[in-house]
């Protein structure tokens, strides 16, 4: 029998391969799982055998990469189908997607690129996001991007260019708040002022992460691979001090350490959640 | 700052100049996520050759192959011969077959399920019969032959006796499948080999056993009936 699929406001973790077994013999006490799309999109073998049986202990979330929401090309059909097929086989309890694009004509480009924040651009967005949540059946959320430059074109700010596609579609907000540090940092810009113009009050949920310094361009990179920078911890107690608790995931791709550390983070991250809700009650 | 047009041309172009210092990070992250990838389905060819040769060997295929799809899952099918190709890996003679023992891996660990046919099914034919039959695969099931121990040379890096106890100019055959759960590497006779192959591409028994007699004259059909039910990936028959 499956654990009902909402994503509880308590930390959880991305699942990785490397602790397919950990999992299923230890069972850590997190509040749930999160997935990458693309990386259950073969056709059968040990992932689908271990997110499934995840799956019945655990609430799981997908997060998509490879969608390009933020590109000027149609959606990818086929794409979309396959993202469609893994919401009904898994039910998950959030689907979310970047703020980004990755198709190009010269084939699929493995990261999150940026876009210009423009009226054009807000309304190809919001067409993406339309279509997507129309396949999918559901409400998606869209997360924030990591930068590391600026285009001439964009006349709108990053934070009221979200909180308009937020309006209009109607879809939900995944907040990085590591992103946020980061394109800050990189864009000689206040996280705090970033923050004060975004729209809080549609973050269903928050992402967690490490980034890599790059000494010589004083460049922070969004690269997954080590624990969660003191003062993005710090940011995320100001965001949790506004939004009251909500489901966090820590983020970890590269250098993936010991099952142990990712639950000792998620561990710290529910230390906040509960001081944030007894200060509530 | 920088224009969008500008930023879309350059990074579709990897050896293009880039027109904002910047824009480095993108391009960095598009080859290293590529490069991941290949490291995470090439790990026994990555330390064959140590991280920092494979990662420049990856790059070079990467600038030239680039993805057509958002799932990563299929990146890298050509990675094999391009090995081959790339001629500062020829003093690892043997590095473009390991890869590709790697890929049939891949392709095995990411094979739709399918339940093998129950030994009865067979039984139940009358031998009259047989040589009229065509075999159905798990999809999982991969053949490779090489001029080398391929094989050995894998199961050298993950539980199976260390590189030096190994004679690597030996030819191998290999086959490659997941029945269950779990993938299996196995060094498979020439005679099996060349048994099994013409039935994965869909010949009658009878055909198979034809094209055995001259180069396997000792060729025992039996047996290696009894080996390939034993496999457990033969998931039905057709006349």
């Amino acid at each position: 029998m499956k654990v009902p699929p909402a994503i509880p406001a308590r930390a959880g973790i991305g699942l990785k391969a490397e602790h397919y077994a950990q999992v299923l013999d230890t069972r850590p006490d997190l509040g749930f799982f999160e997935v990458h799309a693309e990386n259950y999109m073969g056709e059968g073998g040990p992932p689908h055998h271990y997110l499934s049986a995840v799956r019945e202990l655990y609430p799981v979330s997908l997060h998509g990469v490879g969608l390009s929401i933020g590109g000027p090309t149609p959606l990818d059909a086929a794409h979309l189908a396959r993202l469609r097929a893994l919401n009904d086989r898994y039910q998950p309890g959030l689907f979310s997607e970047h703020l980004a694009w990755s198709t190009h004509d010269t084939g699929y480009l493995s990261d999150l690129l940026p876009l210009p924040y423009t009226a054009e651009t807000l309304r190809r967005v919001c067409e993406h996001i339309d279509e997507t949540q129309d396949v999918m059946g559901r409400q998606m959320l869209l997360e924030n991007p990591a930068s590391y430059l600026t285009f001439e074109e964009s006349d709108l700010a990053e934070a009221d260019f979200i909180a308009e596609f937020a309006r209009r579609t109607g879809c939900g907000l995944l907040l990085d708040v590591n992103n946020v540090f980061v394109s800050a940092r990189n864009l000689a810009t206040d996280p705090h002022a970033y923050l004060a113009a975004y729209p809080l009050a549609h973050v269903q949920e928050i992402h967690l992460a490490g980034h890599d310094a790059v000494a010589e361009d004083s460049l922070l990179i969004d690269a997954h691979g080590s624990p969660v920078a003191a003062d993005v911890w710090a940011l995320y107690e100001t965001v949790i001090a506004r939004t009251g608790p909500l489901p966090t995931l820590i983020e970890r791709d590269n250098r993936v350490p010991p099952l142990a550390d990712l639950v000792a983070e998620a561990r710290r991250a529910e230390d906040i959640l509960r001081r944030r809700q007894r200060r509530a009650a | 700052m920088m224009r969008e047009a500008q930023f879309a041309k350059a990074i579709g172009n990897w050896t293009a100049p880039l027109p904002h210092a910047r824009m480095a990070v993108y391009r960095n992250n598009v080859i290293s996520g590529l490069v991941n990838a290949l490291n995470v389905r090439f790990p026994v060819t990555g330390q064959l050759v140590g991280h920092d040769f494979f990662a420049a060997m990856a790059r070079a295929f990467a600038e030239m192959n680039r993805p057509a799809s958002p799932v990563l899952i299929g990146y890298g099918g050509a990675f094999p011969d391009f090995i081959r190709g790339f001629a500062p890996a020829a003093a690892v003679p043997y590095l473009g077959d390991v890869a590709q023992l790697e890929n049939l891996w891949w392709q095995a660990y990411h094979a739709a399920h399918s339940d093998a046919a129950p030994r009865q099914e067979f039984a139940s034919i009358a031998p009259a019969a047989w040589g009229g039959l065509r075999f159905k695969f798990h999809s999982s099931l991969g053949l490779m032959r090489s001029a080398f121990a391929v094989a050995s040379i894998w199961q050298a890096h993950h539980d199976g006796p260390g590189m030096a106890e190994i004679a690597i100019g030996t030819p191998q055959s290999a086959l490659v499948c997941r029945p269950e759960r779990h993938v299996t590497v196995r060094v498979i006779s020439p005679a099996a080999h060349d048994f099994i192959a013409p039935l994965q591409q869909g010949a009658r028994l009878a055909e198979a056993v034809e094209q055995m007699a001259v180069p396997h004259p000792d060729f025992d059909l039996a047996l290696q009936l009894q080996g390939l039910m034993g496999l457990g990936i033969i998931t039905g028959f057709s006349q």
